[in-house]
């Protein structure tokens, strides 16, 4: 059993964990007025070729994905031509509300019904503590919310979807598309992960 | 309630309260690794392999073996097969024959021929699921040769069933020879949607049953080209049996039409009762035509 004020140390560092994330999250929420809006982190393995179905395998610029109400489901696909280091997050909000949230290479060629306000390069757990909120239900906005945490930069990616599978507070959907993520993940520590899991009695 | 009663009342309220929490933390854990098998599905097959090949040698229910299985069959890799394989050789019960049917789902030639031999040591159940592989695997001539080497009629049945199921005729057509085991044949010919054959066998006049079988098999199928064919089967018939089989299948077929052409070209008064009783019996509006025409020629 670990001593008391290891305990302690671990709690505490949790918090403030939590405290920086909740913090950071609010700070960019700050910043979203009506309309789109999109900021920059780096790309996971698999945001890194992130595009729409309809420009997978064509020359950027050659068509544009439509994001947004009115263009029909955006089917995400991990294997297009267009590819970033950089995974761009794009979210829509109206009358005060996000209804609309999308992860894509930074290299997707997107159109939308009013221009994006960029809100320039942003730290990932920023970026993904801001997501988390939204990923707690089954809702669109929801599954759109943790695919978009699960294509940022891999090992934070799994921390999040990690956590969010051991959250009991949130939907099984959620936790089950999490695990989903964490299966398709090339990192070291989700293959340990889903092991000790499946290991667990 | 003196003191001890409280105490022991504030135990066990404690202790089903725990077994709650513990029963829902099993759920949780059980619903979260059916959830990680699932997604393997789709892993990277490297990831998949080794935490499925686990989950299928260790000691897990059955339902998430089964899933262990699926994931198996979505690699193609040597070793996810020979997993799946020694499942179907030496698992037990219904996961045997679900490794069985994942052989087919994977679709290996080589693991396919494999489920001969479990074929042909196996139980009613394995046999079923070995053809039940075949079928998903679309492999037509693995069923054939099960049907060719069958020994009882039940065996060749089941094997005829499955490539009628799969519109296997050239394979039907190559057991013409042993089709004396079974009627099953026919049926299965008629499923695969053969006329031409059953054609042959309703007029080659070599097994009046046989034929009466095919005739109605005809019925069965139905259409404009049969419809035709077993009028002239009913004008041709040597035998009252093979000419019974005809209207027979023109009442499967729903061919009244054909059954009034026969009715008016008829001279013989008992034949032409006979027609009659099948246009009633096939509730066609044919019969008021006739109705009207009598009672015109009795005015």
């Amino acid at each position: 059993m670990p001593a008391a004020g290891t305990v302690l140390r671990a709690l505490l560092l949790a918090a403030l964990f939590i405290a920086r994330s909740v913090g950071n999250a609010s700070e960019l929420a700050a910043e979203l007025s009506d309309g789109w809006h999109s900021w920059d982190v780096p790309a996971g393995i698999h945001g890194k070729r992130a595009c729409c179905s309809d420009v997978r395998r064509k020359p950027v610029g050659a068509e544009l994905c439509r994001l947004g109400p009115g263009a029909g489901g955006l089917m995400t696909d991990e294997d297009c031509l267009p590819t970033s280091d950089s995974l761009r997050v794009y979210i829509l909000v109206v009358d005060g509300d996000v209804t609309d949230i999308h992860a894509l290479s930074s290299a997707c060629p997107v159109t939308t019904s009013t221009p994006v306000q960029s809100l320039g390069a942003r730290d990932s757990e920023e970026s993904i503590a801001w997501l988390d909120r939204y990923a707690r239900d089954g809702s669109k906005l929801a599954d759109e919310a943790v695919t978009s945490i699960a294509l940022h930069e891999e090992t934070r990616a799994f921390t999040a979807l990690a956590a969010m599978v051991e959250d009991q507070g949130r939907g099984m959907d959620i936790r089950e598309q999490a695990l989903f993520w964490i299966a398709q993940s090339e990192n070291e520590a989700a293959f340990d992960y889903l092991d000790r899991l499946l290991s667990a009695r | 309630m003196n003191y001890m009663t409280r105490l022991l009342c504030a135990g066990l309220l404690l202790g089903s309260s725990q077994t709650t929490h513990s029963q829902d933390a099993d759920a949780d854990r059980e619903a979260l690794q059916r959830a990680a098998m699932d997604a393997l599905v789709s892993a990277p097959e490297e990831r998949a392999l080794p935490l499925a090949s686990k989950v299928l040698a260790g000691s897990y229910s059955d339902d998430m073996k089964e899933r262990a299985l699926f994931v198996l069959s979505q690699i193609d890799r040597q070793e996810a097969r020979d997993a799946i394989l020694a499942t179907a050789r030496n698992g037990s019960g219904e996961l045997r024959e679900e490794a069985v049917r994942m052989i087919g789902i994977s679709g290996d030639p080589e693991t396919l021929a494999a489920l001969r031999g479990l074929y042909a040591e196996g139980d009613d159940d394995l046999r079923e699921a070995v053809l039940e592989a075949y079928l998903i695997a679309d492999d037509p001539e693995s069923v054939y040769e099960l049907a060719s080497s069958a020994t009882t009629a039940g065996d060749f049945e089941d094997a005829v069933d499955i490539l009628g199921a799969m519109g296997a005729r050239e394979q039907l057509a190559r057991l013409r020879d042993r089709a004396d085991m079974s009627e099953e044949w026919i049926d299965a010919v008629a499923v695969s949607g053969d006329v031409e054959l059953l054609r042959e066998i309703a007029t080659d006049g070599s097994n009046p049953d046989r034929q009466a079988k095919a005739i109605e098999a005809l019925g069965i199928v139905g259409g404009s080209d049969v419809e035709a064919t077993l009028v002239q089967i009913y004008r041709d018939a040597a035998t009252d049996e093979i000419r019974e089989a005809a209207l027979d299948g023109m009442l499967m077929a729903d061919h009244d039409a054909g059954v009034l052409e026969l009715y008016r070209t008829s001279r013989d008064a008992a034949e032409k009762k006979e027609l009659l009783e099948r246009l009633v019996m096939m509730d066609s509006d044919a019969i008021w035509d006739i109705v009207d025409q009598a009672l015109e020629g009795a005015e």
